[in-house]
């Protein structure tokens, strides 16, 4: 009886660390699928506040787009202050976090270039407004490339 | 004596052999969904891609149409552009949730 217990005892740190070792996969693991959720959300959102300045652009409504462009600009910055609170435990999370980052940045400058070409709109400064959506136009798919490539390393 | 060291290693060879298995099944359920899981995980897995493929497209989509319009030498729509202070709702607004938009205003749209 005492030989068994003492054979446990010593076995005791070699059995907490096989069971530390096993469950550190699972938590890194949760840890990703939380920034997945994340990240899901948040370009679920900002993907329909771009519907809606889209349409409001469509309809000849710059006030209306101005607005909405604060609105998805806004949102973005959520994004990122959401997406920064997540600690993932695996390079390849950390890597998507870092890339969904600059992604959401990136579209913060989307929706303050529209939200200025809107308003130079309204103002009848065509030639500005214009200049401010093809700057738009460029950070867009900047932004589009990143997000799709956060994406891809969390599936 | 003996037989319970035999039990002892046999018991961490046991812990170890899950150890390996939980590794593997976390990692297989990292990448794409286990069998063990359900539709509804599979489809939140499935739904994540095409979320910000979805979001990608509308991005893309939205600033095509800023530039487009940007461009346009016709006049706005004054009167539809005036806001309320609760004035949120924009006619076409109801199907964002759902395809993206009414595509029956964008043509003509004054």
């Amino acid at each position: 009886m005492v030989a068994v217990a003492a054979a446990t005892k010593r076995a005791l740190p070699v059995l907490t660390g096989l069971v530390l070792f096993a469950g550190a996969p699972l938590a890194a693991n949760a840890t990703n699928a939380s920034l997945k959720a994340s990240l899901a959300k948040w370009s679920h959102t900002i993907g329909l506040d771009a519907r809606r300045v889209d349409l409001s652009a469509r309809h000849r409504h710059p006030r209306r787009m101005t607005t909405r462009a604060n609105k998805f600009r806004a949102d973005a910055l959520r994004a990122r202050r959401a997406l920064a609170a997540q600690h993932p435990s695996s390079a390849r999370g950390a890597r998507a976090r870092s890339l969904a980052l600059a992604a959401f940045r990136a579209y913060t400058v989307v929706g303050y270039q529209w939200a200025l070409a809107g308003r130079a709109r309204a103002q009848h400064r065509k030639a500005l407004a214009t200049s401010h959506a093809a700057v738009a136009k460029r950070f867009a798919r900047k932004g589009n490339r990143l997000l799709i490539a956060a994406a891809r390393l969390l599936r | 004596m003996k037989s319970h060291k035999i039990a002892l290693i046999a018991t961490l060879l046991c812990l170890v052999g899950g150890a390996g298995a939980a590794t593997a099944l976390a990692q297989k359920g990292g990448g794409t969904p286990s069998g063990t899981t359900t539709t509804t995980a599979d489809c939140q897995n499935n739904q994540q891609g095409v979320d910000e493929q979805g979001t990608a497209n509308d991005v893309n989509a939205a600033a095509d149409d800023v530039q487009q319009e940007a461009d346009n030498q016709q006049g706005d729509d004054e009167q539809g552009d005036q806001q309320g202070p609760n004035d949120n709702q924009e006619q076409g607004d109801e199907n964002c949730d759902d395809d993206g938009g009414d595509d029956g205003g964008g043509g003509g749209g004054d």
